[in-house]
């Protein structure tokens, strides 16, 4: 099978922040930065869900944000359509946000609390189509409302009138008033009951279909990723350590990063089953990552290359995999 | 069969709102064994934290409890003096939190808060705090403890500053773990370990837990018997491999049904349609009725929690017997 063509690329982008107040003194120390996306190559093709997992700290979060240029890129390159955008003029990126759009986690803050709802989907009408009429705005709205199953009556409350999944189903609405085909979705459900996040992936998949979308989806549920994703890419420490289709690489995570995601989310009835996977510490800091590979004060199989080399990622029977292991091992 | 250690008869919590009266538990009968792990699953505002507070005298205020028998080693707890309830918890009972972040305190070094709890209520010289703390560090596989009892609480990582907080509730072998979403805030590479160091710990002390989540795997790898919560009542009850394997109440199934395990192709994700109640306007009868696939006329009368047999409970009308 062949993919379909890219609709997103983003090529070697890393973004680094400067951390604490250096001051001005010509003798204060280089001042510390935060690594927080190092070197990140992905790419998205039209129609497709590309899942992205990791946990706190991971920088998943961040590169959907550089994705979308929300933030400028300390390095790197990123491409919709094949068009290069950073660095692109006003226009250019005019056009790139009304065709990529973000829902935010927490409804609850990224919702104008002082808007109503009919207000807050019509600010990004306002915006990016302002020469639509004042009738045709609302019957959009009204037609959004309807699209994310909510009630067009809905158009006079505020915010914290609505539950929370009610809340979440107006951040997408809003995501997706001016027909976007791309979409960063940062960890949507996970404000949510489990309950209400099944209600809510399955609107995300219907309106998918149905409107033609392609999802950057962003989470640290791995069973979440692997049921809506087609690709999956795992982030450690700022990198995608592995990267592939989410069937082969859920069925045989390749590096021990992923292995052990997948062995602490696995049905073993007692901790006892399954352990052997399982790691010890936490993830270090961004701002003094280890030396050569990220994970490997972590990995249960690293070796002396592995504190000094950092990983390239390699095509390892289909998935993509950044670990000493299948390149020569790790002595 | 040896009595139970906490017994719990006809619980009932009300509290007064703005928007009226709620009953975040209502009917509560629960049992805990010397040694047994019992989970509390529910969603938010289901009543799960309020019910297992109330259940050790832990919710204030103490007359938000209305109703029902709190037997612990068969004294009534709700009949006890504050220092009798103070010696209680001192020697008995403890609970972790789900934010370790805000239950420690910013200004002390963890070991003092540690060792702390140790002299105060095993009246223990400092030396010999010192010397169970940093046993019970080593037993939580926290590196170097002599330097992490130096430590404040913002120099620490999540997961270790829950590691301190379980040190904290364990530090005087109590009997009874109240556990209240112990990794709900933690990555999931460090909730498996620190539910991994729950299970060793309950094995080698023998204390028995009773351990809240939202999350059924959590629950699973845990828990012997687990209890259902909605809407503040008790829907289910039973052994955990029994009721996750063949769950007997709707709410049960559907919520089991709501976790994702396969992958989009294998079909839309079975989700509940509606909305969880509002505990201040609750409908008559089941309160899961309005979301249920299989109500019907029976419904809109309450059905008590029944024994369907082999030590399992359900609280619908159409669950048969095992």
């Amino acid at each position: 099978m062949t993919r379909a063509p890219d609709l997103l690329t983003l090529d070697a982008l890393s973004k680094r922040y400067k951390v604490g107040g250096g001051g001005l003194s010509p003798w204060r120390r280089a001042t510390p930065m935060v690594h927080a996306v190092t070197d990140v190559t992905l790419s998205i093709a039209r129609g497709e869900i590309l899942g992205l997992v990791g946990e706190s700290g991971s920088g998943k979060s961040t590169l959907g944000r550089l994705a979308l240029l929300l933030e400028p890129p300390s390095a790197g390159r990123v491409a919709f359509e094949g068009r290069d955008l950073v660095g692109a003029g006003k226009p250019a990126l005019r056009d790139f946000r009304r065709r990529a759009q973000m829902v935010f986690q927490d409804p609850q803050s990224s919702l104008n609390r002082s808007l109503t709802i009919g207000r807050i989907l019509a600010s990004p009408l306002a915006v990016h189509l302002p020469q639509l009429p004042r009738a045709q705005r609302h019957a959009r709205i009204v037609e959004l409302l309807e699209m994310v199953g909510l009630r067009c009556d809905m158009t006079g409350r505020y915010p914290h009138e609505l539950s929370g999944g009610q809340r979440q189903r107006v951040g997408i609405a809003r995501a997706l008033a001016i027909e976007p085909g791309f979409v960063v979705l940062d960890e949507p459900t996970s404000a949510l009951d489990v309950s209400i996040q099944a209600q809510i992936v399955n609107l995300l998949l219907a309106l998918k279909e149905r409107l033609d979308l392609t999802y950057l989806f962003i989470s640290h549920d791995l069973r979440l990723v692997r049921y809506l994703s087609d690709r999956i890419a795992v982030m450690y420490l700022g990198r995608i350590v592995e990267v592939g289709p989410a069937a082969a690489l859920w069925s045989a995570p390749r590096h021990p990063y992923t292995r052990a995601l997948l062995a602490a989310v696995a049905d073993a009835r007692r901790a006892g089953d399954g352990s052997r996977e399982l790691i010890g510490g936490e993830m270090p800091s961004p701002i003094h990552p280890p030396s050569g590979c990220a994970f490997h004060p972590r990995c249960p199989a690293a070796g002396p290359r592995c504190r000094r080399d950092q990983p390239e990622l390699r095509d390892i029977g289909g998935v993509m995999a950044a670990c000493h292991l299948y390149d020569g091992g790790v002595a | 069969m040896t009595a139970p250690l906490l017994s719990v008869r006809g619980l009932v919590t009300r509290f007064r709102t703005e928007v009226g009266e709620i009953f975040p538990s209502r009917d509560i009968d629960l049992d805990i064994a010397a040694g047994e792990v019992v989970g509390l699953v529910g969603e938010s505002g289901s009543g799960k934290s309020v019910t297992a507070r109330a259940m050790v005298r832990l919710l204030e205020p103490a007359s938000a409890i209305r109703a029902g028998t709190l037997l612990y080693r068969g004294a009534e707890l709700r009949a006890l003096a504050p220092d009798a309830l103070r010696a209680l918890r001192a020697n008995e009972i403890s609970i972790v939190v789900q934010d370790p972040a805000a239950a420690l305190n910013p200004v002390m070094s963890v070991g003092a808060q540690i060792t702390r709890i140790h002299q105060l209520q095993r009246g223990s010289t400092a030396l010999d705090s010192r010397a169970a703390a940093i046993a019970l560090l080593t037993r939580l596989r926290i590196a170097e403890p002599e330097a992490r009892l130096a430590a404040y609480p913002h120099q620490l990582s999540g997961g270790m500053k829950q590691r301190i907080l379980i040190a904290m509730a364990l530090i005087c072998r109590p009997s009874l773990l109240i556990a209240d979403e112990p990794t709900t805030a933690l990555d999931v590479t460090v909730e498996a370990e620190i539910l991994g160091l729950l299970a060793e710990l309950r094995r080698d002390i023998g204390m028995a837990m009773l351990l809240i989540s939202h999350n059924l795997s959590v629950i699973a790898r845990l828990c012997d018997r687990v209890a259902v919560m909605y809407a503040g009542r008790i829907v289910e009850q039973g052994p955990t491999d029994r009721v996750l394997a063949e769950p007997r109440h709707p709410y049960t199934r559907a919520l089991l049904g709501s976790v994702p395990r396969g992958t989009k192709d294998d079909g839309k994700l079975p989700a509940i349609p509606g909305e969880p109640p509002d505990l201040a306007r609750l409908p008559a009868g089941c309160a899961f009725a309005p979301r249920c696939p299989d109500a019907a006329e029976a419904c809109t009368r309450m059905q008590d929690l029944r024994s369907l047999g082999a030590g399992r409970h359900a609280a619908c009308w159409r669950a048969e017997p095992t």
